[in-house]
Formats: structure tokens, C-alpha cells, sequence
């Protein structure tokens, strides 16, 4: 598990660390609210993205639009990424963080362990 | 190499007045389409299988890989049923008892006296909405010429 304290840190830790041998990647990123299990719902539909890309650089920008849209300073902003390497194995990058303190931590999986 | 399952229930009937059910429809089932390209660009769509029921659709899709539960989750959310997926999230969290990502054949009402067919899906081959499924199908393969695959609100 890798421990992040600001969103700038956040992404550079996944785009250019983890996704750095990434050769395809399917984003999925989620806004959610952090007391109301109604309010987190409803968060999580509005704001999920998903999308496919050939090369995980382009995959910057999706985080600032997730970094936009948070509410509340108790939100925390939470993604899972599919990505291959390029000798096609699957790996499951999860991460997730909070905005108000900047904590926040990223765990990779390889399907079927934990890296 | 082993597949994985992922089911999708699409329901209609139950959020929208029915002057506006066929827009709804629509847009709902183009958006699982376009979730589906994504969805194929990255892991390889083996089969769908598309059956009726009496609110609306379910979808079958088997893609390539063997799966934890939790990602399927996260695969199905974009599209599946809010409902269902605030029990399934529950389910995978322990807090409510049930078998995970059920999608049901027949769903019934419990009455004073025995029990009432209140939904149900129509599995029969005959019933099994083939022309959906070849509408899916050749979108995939249109998006299969694409690098980039876009999908969102």
C-alpha cells in the first residue's frame, strides 16, 4: 500500500508510478460523500466515469474533473483502475482519497494476488 | 481462459410517467450500449444475452477473465440498477444476508394465503430478445475499429 498526502502527489503517484508500464486502462472514478449512506448513493451514480484509453497519461485530466466535483470538505474522491502491462496481465489499481486532510493511499492487485 | 459474469438489470416502468417511457427507454438501453463499447475496448466481450421482463431488461455479459467481486461490482455499476447495487454492496460487505448479484426468474409476492407471481423474466429461447442482442453485438464491432472510447454524463 502506497500513502499519499495531496491530490498533486495522489495523481503523479498513479499516472506516472503505478500506470508508467500500462499499455490499456479503464478508469473508473467516484465521488462520494461521507455520512449519509442516501447522499453517498446518489454521488456515487452522478459522478461515476468510465472510460477505455490507449495511453494512461490521458487519463489527467479525469482526476481534476473528479477533483471538481466535490462539495464538501468531507468528500473523498475513490478510483479503480483496470490497466495490462504489456505482457498483458491484468492488474486492479485502487485509490482512494480524502480532500480535507490530503490523506489518502493507493493498493494494486494483480487479479488473483495482491502486489 | 475463464470467464467472468456480469449481470445488469435495466428497469423502465418504475421511475417514469408512461408519455415518456419510450424516450426513456431508449436512452437507457443507448447508454448500456455505449457502456458496453467501453467496456469491450479494454476486456474482450465473449456473449450477451438480453431477456425481457415485465419492468424492463436484464442483461447477461460474459467477458474474458476470472474476476474478484468486488470489481464486478464496479464493472455493472455505470449501468445496473441503483437498488440493486446498494444491495449488493451490502452483500459483499457482510451487512445483509443473501447471495451476491442475484438476478431473478421469478420474482414473487408473499400473501396471507401462499405466494403471488408479481414479475418475472422471460428466459424461454423463444422469448430471449434476439434483435437487441445483434444491435449490441455490431456496435461492438463498429467500436472495436476505435483506439479511444468515451464514456460519461
Amino acid at each position: 500500500m502506497v500513502k499519499v498526502s495531496c491530490f498533486r502527489q495522489f495523481v503523479t503517484t498513479i499516472l506516472d508510478g503505478i500506470l508508467k508500464d500500462a499499455k490499456h486502462c479503464l478508469f473508473y472514478g467516484v465521488v462520494v460523500g461521507d455520512t449519509d449512506l442516501k447522499r453517498q448513493v446518489s454521488e456515487v451514480v452522478y459522478a461515476v466515469r468510465s472510460m477505455a484509453y490507449a495511453d494512461p497519461r490521458k487519463l489527467e485530466p479525469l482526476f481534476f474533473e473528479l477533483y471538481g466535483k466535490i462539495s464538501s470538505v468531507l468528500d473523498s474522491i475513490e478510483v479503480i483502475i483496470f490497466w495490462r502491462d504489456k505482457e498483458d496481465r491484468l492488474f486492479i489499481t485502487v485509490g482512494s482519497l480524502c480532500p480535507l486532510d490530503g490523506e489518502g493511499h493507493i493498493e494494486t492487485y494483480r487479479v488473483g494476488e495482491k502486489v | 481462459m475463464s470467464t467472468t459474469l456480469l449481470k445488469v438489470d435495466l428497469d423502465f416502468k418504475e421511475y417514469v410517467p408512461y408519455w415518456v417511457l419510450p424516450y426513456y427507454m431508449m436512452s437507457r438501453i443507448v447508454k448500456a450500449q455505449k457502456y458496453l463499447c467501453v467496456l469491450d475496448n479494454f476486456f474482450e466481450i465473449k456473449s450477451i444475452e438480453v431477456y425481457r421482463t415485465r419492468n424492463g431488461l436484464h442483461l447477461y455479459i460474459y467477458i474474458d477473465g476470472d474476476l474478484p467481486d468486488w470489481a464486478i461490482l464496479c464493472l455493472q455499476s455505470p449501468i445496473d440498477d441503483e437498488f440493486r447495487m446498494v444491495f449488493n454492496v451490502a452483500r459483499l460487505l457482510g451487512i445483509h444476508s443473501g447471495p451476491f448479484n442475484v438476478l431473478f426468474k421469478d420474482k414473487y409476492r408473499i400473501e396471507y394465503v401462499g405466494r403471488k407471481k408479481i414479475s418475472f423474466e422471460k428466459h424461454h429461447e423463444a422469448k430471449r430478445l434476439r434483435i437487441l442482442e445483434k444491435i449490441f453485438v455490431r456496435s461492438l464491432e463498429k467500436a472495436r475499429k476505435q483506439k479511444e472510447i468515451v464514456f460519461g454524463d
